[in-house]
């Protein structure tokens, strides 16, 4: 891709080669190559000599591929951005764009999580993993619950003979 | 943007099993009591195994001499283990209520002065110390020879007769201080645990207030009587708590 570099090259640049990705759903998305090599699984498909058209994608529907397919655009964007800017601005951009991206329902993010982990992204693993964590982080096991709308299993003696186990946590 | 938090339906295991990793071992411990299931992801050796390493390096090896122990139980006997020495001490099992004081004051054959309170009758003006003050009613007929020894006891009858400890059993004149009081003092027994702790540090302290009798100088009427625990230590009277862990040890000696 860095071939031309006489306008600035952005990533999308129509030289650059293009992968088709397709969802469980049987959608097709058009991707440049440093966007589909974001993700390490499709890499190490490259890399093992897949020769077709289409990369199906079983695990990942469409709607959940267009989200993940926007992470990796934006981070192939600013990785370039950060090499061409110096890195302290396009960390504080990354930062912000992130946050915005993962500001999004816990339903939503299981779907993440799995797509992320299944395609190899680690950054979006990072992000959408650290997410739930931080939505988990200082709440009680009846407010973790509620959040994640689990029924709570244990017999009231199981429940107390638990919380005893852990009790240095409640303190 | 406002974005609905709550899930539609619990996790997937392969979710909770990735998030798992980016727990720190107090949510992780707190999750754990979410439901069977985040239970299991939630106590893995896997995840608390580097935990404990970090945390309690010598701790962690244990579980080489004993692999029935988990990796997040050790985690939590070196959580309690750093708490415990920041425990207060537990509740005494006995109250004031529990408690009757009697006291003698003999002379020779003739008994000069017999009292007996009720723990829940004892009014505490010295602030949650083991002091008590009992005045004496005027015109009562404890006259004392203040150039006389006297014997003095005082008991601590648990209610219902279920244990007895003598304070204190003395016969001498006792010490002269300020305000004409007479004070006796004995040593009390240690609890028996800290063998280099020889003594106990404390001491019975019963004073005597008086006022004139009729008949001059030496003759004295007992008008006020108090009792406490001093701490030859800090100098100090004990907390009333303290003073009660104190006595429990010998009133209940089962429960201790």
């Amino acid at each position: 891709m860095a071939s031309s570099s006489s306008s600035l090259p952005s990533p999308s640049s129509s030289s650059s080669k293009k992968f088709i990705l397709r969802s469980s759903d049987g959608k097709h998305f058009e991707v440049d190559e440093a966007v589909a090599l974001q993700s390490e699984m499709i890499k190490q498909m490259v890399e093992d000599g897949f020769g077709g058209d289409v990369i199906p994608l079983l695990n990942v529907s469409s709607i959940v591929l267009s989200k993940v397919i926007d992470y990796c655009k934006k981070h192939v964007e600013l990785d370039f951005k950060k090499k061409m800017d110096g890195d302290n601005e396009a960390h504080e951009e990354i930062k912000n764009w992130d946050s915005e991206y993962i500001n999004v329902g816990v339903d939503e993010l299981y779907h993440l999580i799995m797509a992320a982990n299944y395609l190899h992204i680690k950054g979006l693993l990072d992000l959408t993993c650290q997410k739930v964590a931080d939505i988990i982080k200082g709440k009680q096991p009846e407010q973790i619950r509620k959040i994640f709308n689990i029924e709570n299993d244990f017999t009231p003696e199981e429940e107390q003979e638990i919380r005893k186990e852990h009790s240095w946590a409640f303190e | 943007m406002e974005v609905n938090m709550s899930a539609s339906h619990p996790p997937a295991w392969e979710v909770l099993l990735l998030v798992a990793h980016y727990l720190d071992p107090k949510t992780l411990a707190m999750a754990s009591c979410v439901c069977k299931s985040w239970s299991v992801c939630m106590s893995s050796d896997h995840l608390w195994k580097p935990i404990c390493f970090t945390h309690y390096p010598s701790l962690s090896t244990l579980r080489l001499l004993d692999s029935a122990v988990s990796y997040h139980r050790l985690f939590a006997l070196g959580q309690s283990s750093c708490r415990r020495r920041l425990r207060s001490p537990s509740v005494p099992h006995i109250s004031l209520d529990h408690l009757i004081f009697t006291m003698d004051i003999i002379h020779g054959d003739s008994n000069i002065l017999t009292l007996v309170k009720s723990g829940s009758d004892l009014n505490n003006r010295w602030n949650g110390v083991f002091r008590f003050d009992i005045e004496l009613h005027g015109g009562n007929r404890s006259i004392i020879e203040m150039s006389e020894e006297v014997r003095v006891t005082w008991t601590v009858v648990l209610k219902g007769w279920r244990g007895v400890f003598s304070m204190m059993d003395r016969k001498e004149k006792g010490r002269l201080v300020a305000a004409g009081e007479r004070w006796f003092s004995e040593e009390l027994p240690s609890l028996g645990c800290c063998s280099n702790a020889v003594s106990s540090s404390l001491v019975a302290e019963l004073g005597l207030g008086f006022s004139y009798a009729s008949d001059g100088d030496k003759k004295r009427r007992v008008e006020k009587v108090s009792m406490g625990i001093l701490s030859v230590v800090s100098w100090g009277y004990l907390g009333i708590d303290d003073g009660l862990r104190y006595l429990q040890h010998f009133l209940l000696p089962d429960a201790v």
